[in-house]
C-alpha cells in the first residue's frame, strides 16, 4: 500500500479530520507541514545519471518519495524562518524554500488533490467565470480591470447595485480582518481611481432566494443550501455570518451537477468549493470556485461526508 | 510545548469574517489600497487551547494528549436547518 502524503500547516482541523479518517481505514499516512518548512522538516533530492530519490523527514516521520501514493495539497506558502533574517534574506529564503517543494510537482508519478499547478490556473476568478460561461452556467454581468474609467463606465451602464470583490484575502492588511463582497456605494466609487493599484472584479448585484455551496470531491458532488438571505448580516455575502446562518443538505438539479464536473474537468481539478446564488425564478448564478475551499464548519453543520469522500479518494489514488 | 493561540489564523484559514452593523458597505478611507474599504472584522471564535503532537501529527488538549479534531462533531459552529434527518448526502 502507497502512502497518502498531507501537505499543509500544523493548525489545519480539517488535515486532522482526514488523517483520522486515513488512520481509520488502515492507511499510511504522513503529514508534512509545509507552512513550517523548513525550519521543522527537511527535504532531499538524491539525483545522479542513474538515480533519483528523495525524502521528506517530517516530525518523526521519514517518508521515502518512493512510497508515496497520493497527496492532498493544502498550503504552499513555507513561513517557517527565524525572525532574525533580514527582510532581503527572508525574502530569497522563502523563494529556495518553494522553489524546493515546487519540484515535487515534476519528481514522481502521484495523484494529487489538487495539483498545485492546475489549482494555481484554477484559481483566477476571470478564468473561472469565462470557462463557466463557456459551459453555459448563467454567471453574473461582470468587469476586472485596474481602469477606474471602465469601472464608471459600468457603473453608469448597470441598472443594478454594482459589487466590489478581491481576487483574493489579504494577508494581514488589517489584523483580524477579513475582505467580504460590497456594494459599491458612492463613498467607495470616491475611491475609484485606488484601483489603478490592484485590479478588482466588479459585478451586477445578482437578486438572491438562497445560495448554494457545492464540493466535488472526485466524482462526488456535496451540496448545502444557504439560507442567507434570512439573516441580514449574510444576505450579500454569507461569509459575514457564517455562524448565524442556516445549511441544509441538498440535491441540486442534474444540469448543474454535469456542468461541475465539466468544469473542474477542464481545469484538471478532483477537488472544489463552488459557490452558487439561486434567484427567486430559480436560476443557478455561477459566483465562483476555490480549488482549496475549506470544508470542515460546513460538514460539522451538515453531516455531509466529505472527509470521508477525500479519505477514499486519496486512497484510491484516482477518480472512480 | 508550545500552546497555540490561532483565533486570528483560524479565520483566515476558514477566509471568514463576522457579522457587522455596516454588513456590505463601504466605509471611509484614507488607504492606498481600494479594497481596505471592504475589511471587517471576523466573527468571534472559541479556540482551544492546543499543542501540536508530533507523533499524532495532529493538534491534541495540552493537558490530556487526547486530539482535538478527531471526527466531524468536534467544531461545532453553524446551524442546521431543522427536520433534514433524510436529507440527501450527496449527488452521486
Amino acid at each position: 500500500m502507497k502512502t497518502v502524503l498531507l501537505i499543509t500547516a500544523r493548525f489545519d482541523p480539517a488535515a486532522d479530520l482526514v488523517l483520522a479518517e486515513l488512520r481509520s481505514r488502515g492507511a499510511r499516512c504522513v503529514r508534512w507541514n509545509t507552512r513550517e518548512f523548513p525550519i521543522e522538516s527537511r527535504l532531499s533530492y538524491w539525483l545522479s545519471n542513474s538515480d533519483f530519490h528523495g525524502e521528506i523527514a517530517s516530525d518523526n516521520h521519514a517518508l521515502d518519495l518512493a512510497d508515496i501514493g497520493s497527496i492532498w495539497w493544502q498550503w504552499d506558502e513555507p513561513v517557517g524562518f527565524p525572525p532574525e533574517l533580514s527582510g532581503a534574506e527572508r525574502r530569497f529564503a522563502e523563494s529556495e524554500a518553494r522553489l524546493a517543494i515546487a519540484a515535487l510537482m515534476t519528481v514522481g508519478d502521484f495523484f494529487w488533490v489538487n495539483h498545485p499547478a492546475r489549482e494555481r490556473v484554477a484559481g483566477s476568478k476571470p478564468a473561472q467565470l469565462l470557462v463557466a460561461s463557456q459551459l453555459g452556467f448563467d454567471i453574473p454581468n461582470t468587469v476586472v480591470t485596474n481602469d477606474p474609467d471602465k469601472v464608471r463606465h459600468f457603473l453608469a451602464s448597470s441598472r443594478k447595485q454594482v459589487v466590489y470583490k478581491g481576487f483574493s484575502q489579504p494577508d494581514n492588511m488589517e489584523p483580524g480582518k477579513a475582505l467580504f463582497t460590497g456594494v459599491l456605494t458612492e463613498e467607495a466609487v470616491a475611491n475609484i481611481d485606488l484601483i489603478k493599484l490592484t485590479p478588482g472584479i466588479f459585478q451586477e448585484r445578482v437578486d438572491k432566494d438562497y445560495e448554494v455551496r457545492s464540493t466535488v470531491v472526485g466524482s462526488k458532488i456535496f451540496s448545502a443550501r444557504i439560507n442567507s438571505q434570512a439573516h441580514a448580516d449574510g444576505a450579500l455575502d454569507w461569509r459575514r455570518a457564517l455562524h448565524d446562518v442556516e445549511y441544509e443538505p441538498i440535491s441540486i438539479p442534474e444540469d448543474i451537477r454535469q456542468k461541475i464536473l465539466l468544469f473542474v474537468r477542464r481545469f484538471g481539478l478532483v477537488y472544489g468549493a463552488f459557490d452558487f446564488i439561486v434567484t427567486p425564478d430559480s436560476r443557478y448564478v455561477f459566483l465562483e470556485v476555490n480549488p482549496s475551499g475549506q470544508y470542515m464548519w460546513l460538514e460539522c453543520a451538515t453531516g455531509l461526508g466529505i472527509t470521508s469522500a477525500l479519505a477514499h479518494l486519496l486512497i484510491r489514488g484516482a477518480v472512480e | 510545548m508550545r500552546i497555540y493561540r490561532l483565533h486570528h489564523w483560524f479565520l483566515a484559514v476558514l477566509g471568514i469574517g463576522a457579522a457587522s452593523s455596516l454588513a456590505g458597505t463601504a466605509g471611509a478611507s484614507s488607504s492606498a489600497v481600494f479594497a481596505k474599504q471592504f475589511l471587517d472584522k471576523g466573527a468571534p471564535m472559541t479556540i482551544p487551547e492546543m499543542v501540536y503532537d508530533p507523533e499524532l501529527q495532529m493538534m491534541v488538549d495540552p493537558a490530556t494528549g487526547v486530539p482535538i479534531y478527531k471526527n466531524n462533531t468536534d467544531m461545532k459552529l453553524a446551524k442546521v436547518t431543522a427536520g433534514c434527518g433524510d436529507c440527501p448526502k450527496y449527488d452521486p
